[in-house]
């Protein structure tokens, strides 16, 4: 199988995830299981999974598998509840829809905290002393078992805690030690009685790597890309061999944006592209001109260790994007990505008030979570916008769609992406890219006529197009899809197939 | 079933403890049944009850209720039973030669006890953290299963303690805070999945109650509990939601100034409970001079039983007599716990003042310390240069082997509610000297018949009863004659008739 390794997945996720999570519905697509595997805990990953729209089974958690619970599935409706816990009838209970508070006469006995968003599912009890104190929380999985056990010291930083199977053994305990400045800090994993062996860890980072090797043991045909930067690099790097196994880049490579080839790398890509690259049986990157930069970055292919490949972060499904048409509102723009300043929000609002004073009715709807959102809040009132522009936030895929199908245009100016992911997402609706021409990606758009490249900081001429777009051009369609190689299908078979490369073979001279 | 409630058992037994082994016995005897009942956590509970000869279902601990192993057998864990992971080496503790230690390459990870005086079975294991801090210690119970764990935070305090039951699994937690100087302060106590549920306590005796309240749903309204150590047990016994019978039991002077019946304020043992006397079916004592006491002070509403808290087992009965020119010529034993009420250092005194007219003569101590008690006398005992002739032995099992072997027995306790050792004496035909105290002493001997009571503290005379009766062969033989029938009273028939009220009462 192959695992596509990351650290976690968060309630709100970046474009790593994001190229994760169509690989996965990618190889979904052609028939083939993957799985996104993550290293820290979470009990709710299995909503986040349901959320993501991911096949069941797409992401392995490593405690899941020391816990045994890999294959439990989501009970549906019929989950965890207040009335399952079966309390004494000596408790009474004060309910709420966000925690349902336990009394014994007037003493607090027990707090249970409800997964936000649901009614009434169980996430989480804390127990407390005389004292009202907080000595323990139970934290109840997803799926509605109870995983995890924390114990608090008597300052109520974490001491210690247990993770369960699913009869309630204990499978990983953890102790927790001090720092100078008295956080809390672990000190000691324990994996007990693992196939009939004690084990001992003393970082989260030692126990991944031996579940890493572990699933490679008992995999004949597994694969590990690793995609996210820090933990995963290193960990996927320190595999023992034989392994098969790969890393993505999800952005642009070098610290000069405007020169990939001659400027230094940034650090966390040190390892793979550079002191450990005879590690990997390849590095995949996802538009042929990054290719080209980072094999010219390495002094020429005489010079690589490991195959440098390219795969798209995403595709789309089949051209139906015709029928999205009729149902687009013709005044809506959106963007999606991250609010950093690699993707120039700010002279984005600048080109829309432009826009503005030639189209009245136009809106610009903003999708995406990041460092400048308040910047981009208070430009926004600034420019007395707050009408026609909204920040609408990180929101889930079924929220995005809807934008996708309603904007008639997107915008992107980034000058770091490695893929115009978001870009690629909405042409399955069929709207209509407007985009710079800066970081990876965008060439390759304009060479299969999709949407409308502006030249690098031209952004008059974005608005010019838009303006042209929204007056004039309602039956111009952007789809070329035959020459896009876009599309998922192509892309799966292309991942499969880069993913079947073994190691670049030395021949010595 | 009888209940005989108690906070727990350990080598060292005092005088309830007895009592209650005793009454156990006497219970058997008559096909009448019983059973120990013990609060505190313990991790050889067994092994001792085993040792005095109590199976392991005449006892139930409120722990090993809810750990399920009230009827576990013994098992063997050795350390080839313990499983150590790729990367982990067993050596020798090279801080105990009898034991363990595991390390991976970098550092020791876990240092293992073994206990004596074999050594081939695990007592406890130690583990350690990245930096050299314990992170839990796990104990061992003396039947051979992990009983008990503890988790110690940076500071090395031990905050949470986990209780498991024989097959692993987590039945019991508690959780420590911050406390004043050495004591524990339990914050919360929890069950664990007990009948499929979590419960919580506030404190031990509200633990306890819970407790005593799953014990008494089997045969309910059948039940009668006899609470022996009252302050610490009381108000579970008396709280408890299901029907039962209570009785309360008495077990030394409940008047802090004996002489003050009406009005004095209670020994704080009895206080909670005799301020409750109402809610009792009854109050235990072990004298009738203490029932008439108690009567003159509460009346009759809640029925007073006088009940000897020992008997005298057939085989002693039945043994011969020895006279006492065959016994370990001026052998003068006084077996008691040595703590400041026992007046140990009395019977020092005033043996300085035998010693210089019989020297002898010699005296022994039976019985373990309370504190630093011990080191006291025998520096005492060093001071006066009477090293050769008083001796301090340990606390002791079989006490008929002393006893057969003294020709005189003292007790100096300035108050006891029965003392079975002077009825124990005299069923072995050593004649006792003690003070004339409430109410053990008092009602036991009879002075100038089996024995001699003296004035209380009056050391000298103690001194001069002691010499008398030492330098008068005759008198002394007399006096051990009639021990031997005085201890008639103490047969088991008879005692176990005073129980026959209480157990009509009780069944239905």
């Amino acid at each position: 199988m192959k695992y596509f390794v990351n650290e976690y997945l968060l309630e709100f996720n970046s474009g790593i995830e994001h190229a994760e999570f169509h690989r996965v519905r990618m190889f979904d697509s052609i028939g083939e299981k993957t799985a996104i595997v993550t290293r820290n805990y979470d009990n709710l990953h299995e909503q986040k999974r349901i959320r993501y729209g991911l096949p069941v089974g797409s992401i392995l958690n490593m405690f899941d598998y020391f816990q045994g619970v890999t294959d439990v599935l989501d009970p549906g409706d019929d989950f965890l509840t207040l009335e399952d816990l079966n309390l004494p009838a000596d408790y009474n209970i004060k309910t709420g829809a966000n925690k349902h508070v336990v009394f014994e006469g007037s003493r607090t006995v027990m707090e249970i905290i409800i997964v936000p968003g649901t009614f009434g599912r169980i996430k989480q009890i804390d127990y407390f002393d005389k004292y009202d104190r907080l000595v323990s929380s139970d934290l109840f999985d997803f799926r509605g078992f109870k995983s995890r056990t924390l114990y608090f010291d008597k300052d109520s930083r974490l001491l210690h805690q247990v993770s369960y199977d699913i009869n309630g053994n204990v499978v990983v305990e953890e102790f927790f030690s001090r720092t100078e400045s008295d956080q809390a800090t672990l000190s000691l994993i324990h994996l007990v009685d693992y196939e009939n062996h004690e084990l001992y860890f003393n970082n989260y980072d030692d126990m991944f790597v031996f579940f890493l090797n572990e699933l490679n043991a008992k995999d004949k045909h597994a694969v590990f890309v690793a995609d996210r930067p820090g933990v995963a690099y290193q960990s996927v790097l320190e595999m023992a061999e034989p392994v098969d196994r790969f890393v993505t880049i999800p952005k642009v490579h070098a610290t000069d944006k405007k020169d990939q080839v001659n400027s230094n790398l940034i650090g966390w890509y040190n390892d793979p592209v550079k002191l450990k690259a005879e590690k990997l049986n390849g590095i995949i990157v996802a538009t042929p001109e990054q290719q080209r930069d980072l094999i010219a970055w390495s002094g020429g292919i005489q010079n690589l260790t490991t195959n440098i490949m390219v795969a798209p972060y995403a595709g789309i499904t089949m051209d139906q994007s015709d029928k999205y048409l009729s149902g687009k509102d013709q005044y809506k723009i959106i963007f999606v990505g991250s609010l950093s300043k690699s993707n120039h929000l700010i002279e984005l609002l600048g080109m829309f008030t432009q826009i503005k004073t030639s189209i009245a009715a136009a809106t610009f709807d903003i999708y995406g979570y990041g460092p400048i959102s308040t910047r981009l809040s208070a430009e926004i009132k600034r420019l007395n916008l707050e009408q026609d522009v909204h920040i609408k936030g990180y929101v889930t895929n079924d929220k995005l769609v809807e934008a996708y199908k309603q904007a008639n245009i997107i915008v992107k100016a980034s000058d770091d992406d490695s893929f115009p992911l978001a870009i690629v997402e909405s042409l399955e609706y069929g709207t209509f890219p407007v985009y710079m021409d800066m970081g990876y990606g965008t060439k390759h758009l304009k060479t299969a006529n999709i949407g409308s490249i502006i030249n690098e900081d031209d952004y008059q001429g974005m608005v010019n197009v838009i303006v042209e777009h929204i007056l004039g051009a309602s039956d111009r369609n952007t789809m070329d899809l035959n020459r896009s190689g876009l599309l998922y299908g192509d892309a799966a078979l292309r991942w499969k197939n880069q993913l079947n490369a073994g190691r670049m073979v030395y021949i010595e001279q | 079933m009888f209940y005989f409630v108690n906070t727990g058992f350990a080598k060292g037994m005092s005088g309830v403890e007895h009592a209650q082994l005793k009454r156990l016995a006497l219970f058997n005897r008559f096909n009448t049944e019983a059973k120990i009942v013990t609060q505190n956590f313990s991790l050889d509970l067994h092994k001792v009850m085993r040792s005095v000869g109590v199976d392991d279902d005449q006892v139930i601990n409120l722990f090993d209720y809810f750990q399920g192993s009230t009827s576990f057998m013994q098992n063997h864990v050795g350390i080839e039973d313990l499983h150590f992971g790729l990367g982990l080496e067993l050596l020798i503790n090279d801080q105990d030669e009898n034991g363990y230690m595991v390390r991976n390459s970098e550092r020791i990870i876990q240092r293992i006890k073994m206990r004596s005086p074999e050594y081939d079975e695990v007592e406890s294991i130690t583990t350690y953290d990245a930096y050299q801090n314990i992170s839990k210690t796990q104990h061992y119970d003396t039947r051979g299963f992990m009983s008990l764990e503890q988790i110690y935070n940076a500071a090395g305090s031990i905050v949470v303690e986990k209780v498991y039951s024989p097959t692993g699994s987590l039945v019991y937690q508690t959780f420590h805070g911050e406390a004043a100087h050495n004591e524990v302060d339990n914050t919360l106590y929890m069950l664990i999945g007990y009948k499929g549920r979590n419960y919580t306590f506030n404190g031990q005796a509200d633990l306890t109650r819970f407790f005593l309240d799953e014990l008494n749903s089997k045969n309910l309204g059948n039940n009668i509990f006899v609470v022996d150590r009252t302050f610490e047990l009381a108000w579970s016994v008396l709280n408890m939601r299901s029907e039962a019978h209570k009785y309360m039991h008495i077990h030394s002077n409940h008047l802090n100034k004996p002489n003050d019946i009406l009005n004095s304020s209670l020994n704080f043992n009895y206080t909670y409970a005799l301020n409750n006397i109402e809610k009792w079916d009854g109050v235990i004592t072990p004298t009738e001079k203490q029932k008439d006491d108690l009567i003159a002070r509460w009346g009759q509403k809640t029925p007073i039983y006088a009940i000897p808290v020992g008997s005298v087992p057939e085989s002693v009965m039945n043994s011969p007599r020895i006279p006492i020119a065959e016994r370990t010529h001026g052998n003068v034993t006084m077996v008691a716990r040595l703590s400041p009420e026992k007046q140990q250092e009395q019977a020092i005194n005033a043996f300085e003042i035998v010693h210089n007219l019989l020297p002898d003569v010699t005296l022994t101590f039976w019985g373990y310390s309370n504190g630093d008690e011990e080191n006291r006398l025998k520096g005492l005992v060093r001071d006066k240069k009477l090293e050769k002739v008083i001796s301090f032995q340990n606390y002791t099992e079989d006490v008929s082997t002393v006893f057969d072997n003294s020709v005189l027995h003292l007790l100096t306790s300035s108050a006891e509610g029965f003392a079975l050792v002077l009825m124990e004496a005299q069923s072995h035909g050593v004649p006792n000297v003690a003070y004339r105290v409430n109410y053990g002493p008092n009602d036991i001997i009879n002075d100038q018949v089996d024995g001699a009571l003296v004035e209380l503290n009056d050391v000298e005379s103690l001194a001069v009863s002691i010499v008398n009766l030492l330098q008068n062969p005759t008198v002394l033989q007399r006096y051990s004659d009639n021990s031997y029938k005085n201890a008639n009273r103490y047969s088991q028939e008879t005692t176990f008739q005073s129980w026959k009220e209480i157990i009509k009462k009780g069944a239905k």
